[in-house]
């Protein structure tokens, strides 16, 4: 019996002569997989196994949405990422899921909750039309009177974020960003303790985007990041998104709140501007970097973020493309690769060619900002690119460095 | 007797000393805690959307996990790293001792996450895959079929538990185990031990297994007709035995007591309402009750239906049933009326309980310590536990302590607690089968005995004893460090085993360490013996190292002890001497050196004022 056989299935087998019996999983690429009574999946070869019976098994509805509306009170915007995944027995992979509801069985929480699921993709696979949406959400959450929660993905948090912040030019509520390094689907998940933190700081009413992440390894404390000064800066540990110089707004440890810098309070009405010009490049310059390239990133583009070695230098070769470019009418903009520190285009004599050329440099913004600054400046201030890019809109340039 | 045969199987796991599963740190470690953190669990849904009942008893005990970070691991142990490749070096270890089990190795390996929520893993599951299933061993009472052999991570090690937090070092954690588990063929606690050695002896015979505290640690499932009991965590083959008898006559007299309860209590009604009786003990002088009362605990009774006399008369030990209980979730002390009075408890303040209570005939009561957010989850977990006990069902997971008795430690789990690992794509075993091929088969016992004996010189007595307590690893390993044969057999099977009776464990890589300092300064026996007893008594290595009272005494050093010893006296009497004046190795050639040239100088000097 060849019979193909559904998830969930029951299933009898041989294979190099033994029997195995168990729940299907799946029939991929030559493997069938089975997951046996004991709880073990076994993979086997399809050519050296065969089907002997097949029982079907009804299989319960996978569409558990438990999305709940709400005013006044807290809502969770789902939109994909690590937070919102499940294992896909396809492939064995983690894959997003639509259900967050199960998030909040764990949280002991006094407000009043609700849930939406907006988007579900990985934080990869975002893109500016998406941050519209997702900005177009939150306006909405807001004027019902409600905190919004945005559960995103930790790789492009600090884009999401942050092209909300600028779009948000005021904002009655919080509106704080939420991921986790670990799935859900594992107990030692960090997903339970920073929606529960997240929760808890959205009644500090911080009148800025924010992000709330673990702030250690350990399970204990959570910290509210200023979105414009947020960075993601380790592959999988639990505290991988860090402020960087002076975006810390507020801690909590062991339920304990703590206020850590100064932050805008909530204002009395919501001020949304949904534009966003996505035609806007970010390149990361690399010692023997070809002339041409830069060119051809421009290519129909308004304005390029480099990121520049040390205070912002690019090589001599390519900084008359540069000019060439800016001449074009596309805007460049400065940032540093270190990340930390101002860029500062007079110390050396090839940051005042650059400086020349009209390249526009903005103290110690964070590359991913400035580029989704750029984003916000060309749609809703092109006629002051310069000037706008180099004043602080939402605390993303500091006016004195400390560190 | 129930008339149930009694049905017995094995899982025996063995620690690899091949480096961790899933990352390149080692097995062994330097420092046990450089760094801590702390982490929680939550509960999950298994792979089929229904969560798992061990599980979700461990998640009601609300825990806090601290964790020591040693210098043998990385991000991977502290679950901020997903797992990197498998060890080839274990998988290759695991294919030759299925195939010496004649199992059928599978082709593929799919690894699992096996949910396990108690703190000891981080990630909050355990790393496991099945390698093989069927195949047998042939004991002296017949044949034991083998089930399945899987090969997975070993846990955290647990340093110490108090109530809602719990403390793990992680120099275990990730540590391979292979997991031989038997069908229940086992007859008695006598073929349960047999069989246990036989498998240890098969898995020790592929190498990378050293012998130590930690490296074995069996599972003893037992059935007398009750449901499947688990005794979890048996380290020495001679507590298999005696953890065997001791559950045999726990379930006998359990069951007694239970057909006396039923035929009190026909409904099976075992409300359990703890109700607050703080005031009643408020001038109370018993220690037991003030003692957990100025740590924020506050007493609460609850009648037991039809319990009195089973709690603890007897053979009837009912009560210690609750006691297991309620001490994970750290009620320390459980009073009950089968003990009371007692425990400085006076009359009046029992006459209050029982007025409160109110139990009729047959009845028995409790009054246990605990904090007050407790009370919810505490009886409904008696409660429980006492009706499926009354159902004859004793299933469940038990600890065996060192002197044979068993412990409940937690429900048994279901089927429901694992679900595939997906930070590891599925591993192909099939170049795996190819180098397993070229090693050829397993040496077997006997052929290792012999083998040991020739090549290396020591007695067939002492080889014989190397290959049974599986030594043998760690004998080739050591004399390849020392090349002294006899030596590193006395140090395994003398110098050690008589320390670790008299003083305490010895680490194996202590053991590593010493065997490396004497061959790189040429110590002897005795110095070797010194720096172990060291160990025993608990020294760092570093220690050891830099402790004067490991070097034999130089010659300055002897002559100047000597010049202060009456010349009349024996050789034999001035090494005791010097013994016990130092406590240091002495160099016997130089020794007798000395005492030769002080012979010639006393005959010299003889002559001359002759």
């Amino acid at each position: 019996m060849k019979e193909k056989a559904s998830f969930g299935d029951k299933v009898r087998l041989s294979y190099n002569g033994a029997e195995i019996e168990g729940t299907f999983i799946s029939h991929e690429s030559g493997i069938i997989t089975v997951k046996l009574k004991n709880g073990y999946n076994v993979a086997l070869s399809d050519d050296r196994a065969e089907y002997l019976s097949v029982t079907r098994v009804k299989r319960l509805s996978e569409d558990r949405n438990g999305e709940r509306e709400i005013s006044g009170g807290v809502i969770l915007l789902a939109t994909g990422g690590t937070i919102a995944s499940r294992v896909d027995y396809a492939t064995g992979a983690v894959k997003p899921h639509y259900d967050i509801s199960s998030l909040l069985g764990e949280a002991d929480i006094r407000e009043k909750l609700g849930t939406k699921v907006i988007d579900n993709i990985l934080s990869e696979n975002v893109t500016p039309e998406k941050w519209i949406l997702m900005a177009e959400h939150t306006k909405k959450e807001l004027d019902k009177g409600n905190h919004v929660i945005i559960l995103h993905g930790t790789d492009t948090m600090t884009y999401s974020a942050s092209a909300l912040s600028f779009m948000f030019e005021k904002q009655s509520r919080s509106i704080i960003f939420t991921g986790s390094q670990r799935s859900p689907d594992r107990p030692s998940s960090d997903a339970f303790e920073n929606i529960r933190s997240a929760i808890t700081f959205s009644s500090l009413n911080v009148g800025e985007v924010s992000i709330c992440m673990h702030d250690s390894r350990s399970d204990l404390s959570e910290r509210l990041i200023r979105a414009t000064r947020s960075r993601k800066m380790h592959t999988s540990r639990r505290d991988a998104i860090r402020d960087i110089d002076g975006g810390g707004l507020a801690g909590i440890r062991n339920g304990k709140v703590s206020i850590l810098g100064e932050f805008r309070p909530a204002a009395d009405e919501t001020v949304l501007s949904a534009k966003l010009d996505n035609r806007v490049a970010l390149v990361y310059f690399y010692p023997g970097m070809e002339s041409g390239i830069l060119s051809r990133i421009a290519e129909k583009k308004k304005a390029l973020v480099v990121m520049g070695t040390g205070l912002g230098h690019v090589s001599e070769a390519i900084i008359s493309e540069i000019r060439g470019i800016a001449r074009d009418g596309v805007h460049v903009v400065m940032t540093s690769q270190c990340l930390q520190g101002n860029v500062n285009l007079n110390i050396y004599s090839t940051g005042r060619k650059l400086k020349d050329a009209g390249v526009i440099s903005a103290g110690d913004i964070l590359p991913e900002v400035a580029f989704t600054k750029a984003m916000y400046v060309l749609a809703n201030h092109g006629e002051n690119f310069g000037e706008t890019m180099m004043k602080s809109l939402r605390g993303e340039i500091s006016a004195r460095l400390l560190n | 007797m129930n008339s149930n045969p009694i049905k017995i199987g094995l899982e025996i796991h063995m620690q690899l000393d091949t480096g961790k599963l899933f990352c390149r740190c080692g097995n062994e470690a330097e420092k046990e805690s450089i760094s801590t953190f702390v982490r929680k669990l939550s509960l999950v849904s298994g792979e089929m959307g229904t969560t798992d009942r061990a599980a979700y008893y461990e998640k009601e005990r609300d825990r806090e996990f601290h964790y020591n970070v040693s210098d043998n691991s990385c991000l991977v142990e502290i679950d901020e790293d997903p797992p990197h490749e498998i060890n080839q070096d274990a998988l290759l270890t695991a294919v030759r001792v299925a195939r010496a089990f004649g199992s059928n190795v599978f082709d593929h390996l799919c690894v699992m996450r096996k949910i396990v929520v108690d703190g000891s893993n981080t990630s909050g599951f355990q790393r496991t895959s099945l390698v093989a299933t069927g195949g047998s061993v042939a004991t002296s009472s017949g044949t034991v079929r083998v089930s399945t052999i899987c090969l997975e991570e070993d846990s955290a090690r647990r340093i110490s538990e108090d109530g809602r937090k719990a403390v793990f070092g992680l120099d275990r954690l990730g540590i391979p185990l292979l997991e031989i588990a038997t069908e229940p063929d086992i007859r008695d606690a006598d073929h349960a031990v047999e069989t246990a050695r036989m498998i240890s002896f098969i898995v020790a015979s592929a190498g990378h297994f050293k012998r130590s505290a930690e490296a074995i640690r069996q599972d003893v499932n037992i059935s007398l007709g009750f449901g499947r009991v688990e005794i979890k965590g048996v380290s020495k083959l001679s507590l298999i035995g005696d953890g065997i008898r001791s559950e045999i006559g726990r379930q006998t007299s359990l069951a007694q007591a239970v057909s006396v309860l039923n035929s009190r209590n026909p409904g099976k009604a075992y409300d359990i309402k703890l109700i607050e009786c703080s005031e009643i003990f408020r001038n109370t002088k018993s220690k037991v009750i003030l003692g957990e009362a100025s740590s924020g605990k506050i007493a609460f009774c609850s009648l037991l239906k039809g319990m009195d006399g089973l709690l603890k008369k007897g053979e009837f030990r009912l009560g210690r049933e609750i006691a297991d209980l309620v001490k994970l979730f750290g009620v320390k002390g459980l009073l009950h009326s089968d003990e009371l009075p007692g425990y400085g408890i006076e009359k009046d303040e029992l006459e209050k309980i029982r007025a409160l209570l109110k139990p009729g005939e047959g009845d028995a009561f409790m009054i246990v310590m605990t904090q007050p957010d407790l009370i919810h989850v505490l009886s409904k977990e008696i409660q429980n536990r006492l009706s499926k006990i009354a159902d004859l069902d004793f299933s469940e997971t038990r600890s065996v302590s060192e002197d044979g008795a068993t412990h409940f430690l937690r429900p048994m789990p279901g089927g429901e607690r694992m679900y595939p690992e997906t930070d590891i794509p599925l591993i192909g075993l099939v170049p795996v089968f190819q180098n397993a091929e070229a090693m050829g088969p397993l040496e077997d016992m006997r052929s290792l005995v012999d083998r040991l004996a020739r090549q290396y010189g020591i007695s067939r007595q002492d080889s014989e004893v190397l290959v049974n307590e599986f030594k043998s690893g760690s004998f080739l390993e050591l004399n390849s460090i020392i090349g002294d044969p006899r030596l590193t057999a006395r140090v395994l099977l003398q110098t050690i085993p008589e320390l670790e009776r008299t003083s305490g464990a010895i680490a194996y890589k202590d053991l590593v360490s010493t065997f490396r300092l004497a061959k790189e300064k040429g110590l002897k026996r005795e110095s070797v013996e010194a720096m172990l007893a060291m160990c025993s008594h608990g020294a760092s290595f570093d220690e050891v190292k830099k402790s004067p009272i490991i070097y034999p005494l130089s010659e300055e050093e002897l002559k100047q002890i000597l010049s202060r010893l009456d010349p009349g006296m024996s050789q034999s009497q001035i090494i005791a001497r010097i013994r016990k004046e130092t406590g240091r190795p002495i160099n016997a050639q130089v020794l007798s050196r000395l005492l030769d040239r002080l012979k010639d100088q006393e005959k010299k000097s003889g002559d001359g004022s002759a």
